[in-house]
């Protein structure tokens, strides 16, 4: 085990356990306000718990109440935020430098050090420059070359490719994946391809509690939470399985293969947006389940619409459709329409 | 310099025309009563260099002062959370308001021989009133709170996340403050320091109150100005022309060091 971790902050209604196995990554995901700062304060050291205790690697990290709370200076946990953060008094190689030096490692030795780091991050050529002299990409891999220059035994990535324009984000990400081989990491994102990329499971944290862990692709593919599956591009309905489908709670019934699953044991049943249909008048002599809906919102996603979607049972619905279906079926929010999922798209899995 | 619109309604200009007449117009009053022909020998009589000198020592010294006391109190007010700061903060920036001349009674009141520290002070040989570093104590109590105002706004502006930055890649806290804080609120510390040491000279009833005026030991610039516009006005003119100039001469220094005045 790596990293194993439990806290708890009253103030902030905090209550988190979880355990990372040798050299996994671990993405945390979960709404604004779940608990994800919180989570890297504690690792870090800048946000101190009412009671708890992690351990990195077989040592303590720290444990509230044998009294051991290390300054984050002494934990050897790196951060690589959102923003680059790059000292903008030094130039990029002693940016990169500064945490050798720190550790009390000579100046020669310690910009040795950084330019390999540098060459790590394709970034070698930019070792004389100035933080305000870079790009917004370049700052970033800079970053996190700084971050790695003092070989931390856990990395914390609190989004560190949010603000980057879409055109760099790839190299960046690139270049992360491959500092992140073999170290411990905690990455917080919002972004399916970071989490898919960059980890090996994930947590999903809501109102400070783990709502949801497993393996990265596992979580993404079979989502058990409300966010998990929007951020999987997936609709989630959570039920009970019947014999020839799934039954919400507000009653809705939504057809599908349940064989293996007993009868009124709680399920999820997921499906992407672009197996549901959309119609103006009710379709009829179709073995497909038909639901009765209001449209709230139609959002342009890629090369086709969004269409969300509220069951007259209150549950919601998100299709896909081509921009041209929504001018033919003059959709707008308000709009009443029927919804058709084929029961062979839908995946039902126990929760 | 491509013009952009200003949205300032024009009869604005009036009042701040007049604005800035009100403090320019009496510089220039000034420098037309200055006796030009007699200006060298004025500002280099032994006394008015006695004056000067001593100004520019007791100014230096107390924004080394204020720099050794002001910077750690700034760092507390800003980056910290103790009970009772509000009150704290405003207590140390009281002499922001206070009159000078209770500065200096106050002052008085502590370091003087009958005073609550008087005592102790002679016992140890020193005595603080009425010596030059009772003229450097004045000083260093009037523009305290600039340097302290000046760097906690800083401070605040320049945020927390670089030195958490800098302490996960292992610094301590001292090596943070040395290579991190100070370095990025240099410009506020220039700043502030130009604003204390500004105050520092131009300061005139703390340290007549507390220092008395003793030519060459306590008789600062703005003293000796006062003095001799009893006697001598064109000496009185003279050396105002003078601070006038080496207050411009900082402040012109400070703005060419961080491009921008204060």
């Amino acid at each position: 085990m790596a990293l194993s971790f439990s806290a708890r902050l009253q103030e902030r209604g905090f209550d988190v356990a979880f355990e990372v196995g040798d050299g996994e990554r671990l993405a945390v995901l979960g709404p604004n306000g779940a608990g994800k700062s919180t989570l890297l304060g504690v690792l870090a050291g800048t946000v101190r718990p009412d009671t708890g205790r992690a351990e990195l690697d077989g040592e303590p990290l720290f444990d509230v109440a044998a009294r051991r709370w290390p300054a984050p200076h002494r934990r050897r946990v790196g951060l690589l935020a959102q923003d680059p953060l790059l000292f903008p008094h030094l130039t990029v190689l002693a940016n990169v430098a500064f945490g050798p030096r720190a550790a009390g490692v000579g100046r020669p030795a310690a910009e040795q050090a950084a330019r390999t780091c540098l060459a790590a991050v394709e970034a070698e050529h930019l070792a004389g420059r100035r933080p305000a002299q870079l790009s917004g990409g370049q700052a970033q891999r800079v970053a996190i070359a700084r971050a790695v220059a003092t070989d931390p035994r856990l990395l914390l990535l609190d989004e560190p490719l949010a603000a980057l324009d879409v055109t760099l984000a790839p190299l960046v990400r690139r270049v992360l994946r491959q500092v992140l081989v073999g170290r411990t990491s905690v990455l917080v994102t919002h972004d399916l391809l970071d989490a898919l990329l960059l980890s090996d499971r994930v947590v999903v944290l809501d109102a400070g509690r783990v709502v949801e862990a497993g393996p990265t692709a596992e979580v993404l593919r079979h989502p058990r939470t409300p966010f998990a599956a929007r951020l999987a591009g997936l609709n989630l309905l959570l039920g009970t399985a019947g014999p020839a489908g799934v039954t919400t709670a507000f009653g809705l019934h939504v057809g599908a293969s349940t064989a293996g699953l007993p009868a009124g044991s709680p399920v999820a049943a997921a499906f992407a947006p672009s197996v549901v249909s959309v119609f103006v008048d009710a379709p009829h002599g179709s073995p497909r389940t038909v639901l009765t809906a209001r449209v709230v919102e139609l959002e342009p996603y890629a090369d086709e619409v969004r269409v969300t979607t509220e069951t007259t049972s209150g549950e919601t619905v998100t299709a896909a459709v081509t921009a041209a279906a929504v001018g033919e079926l003059d959709l707008y929010p308000g709009r009443a329409v029927h919804l058709a999922v084929k029961a062979t798209a839908v995946t039902v899995y126990p929760v | 310099m491509a013009r952009r619109w200003s949205g300032v309604p024009l009869w604005v200009y009036v009042p701040a025309t007049l604005g800035a007449l009100f403090v320019v117009l009496p510089l220039v009053a000034m420098a037309t009563r200055v006796d030009w022909a007699r200006f060298g020998a004025l500002v280099t009589s032994p006394a008015s260099l006695d004056a000067l000198g001593l100004s520019l020592r007791t100014s230096l010294a107390s924004t080394l002062l204020c720099l050794v006391l002001g910077v750690p109190m700034a760092l507390v007010l800003a980056r910290t959370a103790f009970p009772g700061q509000r009150v704290v903060r405003a207590l140390v920036l009281l002499p922001l308001v206070l009159p000078p001349v209770v500065g200096g009674i106050a002052l008085l009141y502590t370091f003087g021989r009958r005073g609550l520290l008087g005592h102790a002070l002679e016992v140890l040989g020193l005595q603080v009133a009425f010596s030059t570093t009772a003229v450097v104590l004045a000083q260093t109590f009037v523009s305290l709170p600039f340097l302290v105002v000046s760097l906690e706004g800083t401070l605040r502006a320049v945020g927390q996340r670089y030195e958490t930055v800098a302490a996960t890649l292992g610094a301590g806290p001292t090596l943070v403050l040395r290579r991190v804080t100070l370095p990025l609120v240099l410009p506020g510390l220039l700043s502030g320091s130009v604003l204390a040491f500004a105050r520092a000279l131009g300061e005139f009833g703390a340290t007549l109150t507390f220092a008395g005026s003793l030519q060459g030991v306590t008789r600062t610039l703005p003293l000796e100005i006062y003095l001799q516009r009893e006697t001598d006005a064109s000496t009185a003119v003279a050396l105002s022309l003078l601070l006038v100039a080496v207050a411009v001469g900082v402040v012109g220094l400070a703005a060419g060091r961080t491009g921008r005045v204060l």
